[in-house]
């Protein structure tokens, strides 16, 4: 049997978290960052950490902008990321097939 | 990275709760990203989710169950609430109605109107709540949905000022102002239902369009007794089912 690969980039607790949770909105919905860390309940500077990573592997668009003039920030999972949530829950549920 | 066997330890062997407020995460707290700092939080590891593949499926499903609560409205909530308003509002018209009036007082139709008044503003607040902090192309779909309840009640109101000012009847009056108020009701359910595919919210709405349809058939002031026990005693089905459904579904993915 084949061994199955988990992506790095998700198979790590909070930002798989993080990614199912964009992932439950509708392609092209994008969330605050408030609500976000709410869902979560994680901390502002450990979310922002993890976010800075799925970024930087382009499966979260960071999108900051302005809201009358207070700065808002919003996320969004990218198609890449979304394929790659997809993927990570395809690859579990096969090795949970295959441990049966 | 691969999976382990069902019970192996992860290299780190990093097994912590689904919910792990990191130890000295907290600090970080006042730089975020939301606030346009660039600080970041040193501490924030990459603690494994746990190594059992179900176990890792159960977390994605709860986080995924734990978003859509915060996102999208209550069915049940709402539906209660519509059901109670109806209820007690055209019972109201029902009871207080006026043999020689051929209609039921005024103060009956202010406590009418207040019922379904409490109704929307409990309506649009839990909405707005929950829908706050997400954008895109829901938040869109979801404005053009509510602006159309808007535009169809301001036209139905034109519409009964103007059949009024043409000397319709008390009778006519009612069935017009009952049937077509219904029947927007009805059609907007079966909308929504549609375009979130919420088989419940498109029942209930077929459901109040054949009450609606029905209550116009009745001799006044049955008419209001049909609205009150039928139109808001479906809602009250309604809320129901949809909890119970709710229930059974949370403690299916629990196992």
């Amino acid at each position: 049997m084949t061994e199955l690969e988990l992506d790095p980039v998700i198979h790590a607790q909070a930002r798989l978290r993080v990614v199912a949770t964009l992932a439950t909105l509708d392609a092209g919905d994008r969330m605050a960052f408030p609500k976000l860390q709410k869902l979560l309940e994680m901390t502002a500077g450990n979310l922002s950490t993890h976010l800075r990573k799925l970024e930087e592997a382009d499966y979260v668009q960071i999108d900051k902008r302005f809201e009358g003039r207070s700065p808002a920030t919003y996320l969004e999972l990218t198609k890449k990321g979304r394929r790659a949530f997809e993927t990570y829950t395809e690859t579990l549920e096969a090795l949970l097939r295959g441990a049966q | 990275m691969t999976v382990d066997e069902p019970g192996a330890t992860n290299a780190d062997g990093a097994h912590g709760p689904v919910a792990d407020p990191r130890p000295g995460a907290a600090r970080a707290e006042a730089s975020s990203l939301d606030r346009g700092g660039g600080e970041l939080d040193p501490n924030a590891e990459d603690d494994a989710p746990p190594s059992d593949p179900a176990a890792v499926l159960a977390m994605i499903a709860a986080q995924r169950a734990a978003t859509r609560k915060g996102v999208e409205p209550n069915g049940p909530l709402l539906f209660g609430t519509w059901g109670v308003a109806w209820l007690i509002g055209y019972l109201i018209l029902y009871f207080t109605y006026d043999e020689a009036l051929g209609r039921a007082p005024a103060w009956g139709f202010v406590v009418f109107g207040l019922c379904l008044i409490a109704a929307l503003v409990i309506t649009a607040v839990h909405v707005a709540r929950r829908v706050a902090g997400v954008r895109g192309v829901s938040a869109a779909e979801g404005a053009m949905y509510g602006w159309s309840w808007m535009i169809a009640f301001v036209a139905a109101c034109l519409l009964f000022a103007g059949l009024s000012r043409a000397g319709a009847s008390p009778d006519v009056m009612a069935i017009a102002t009952n049937g077509v108020s219904a029947l927007i009701v009805a059609v907007m359910y079966m909308a929504g239902g549609a375009l979130w595919r919420q088989v419940r919210m498109f029942a209930l709405g077929a459901w109040v369009g054949v009450v609606g349809g029905g209550a116009a058939l009745v001799a006044q002031p049955n008419t209001y007794l049909v609205m009150a026990l039928a139109g808001g005693g479906g809602f009250l089905v309604a809320a129901v089912g949809d909890l119970l459904v709710t229930r059974r579904r949370a403690r299916r993915s629990r196992r």
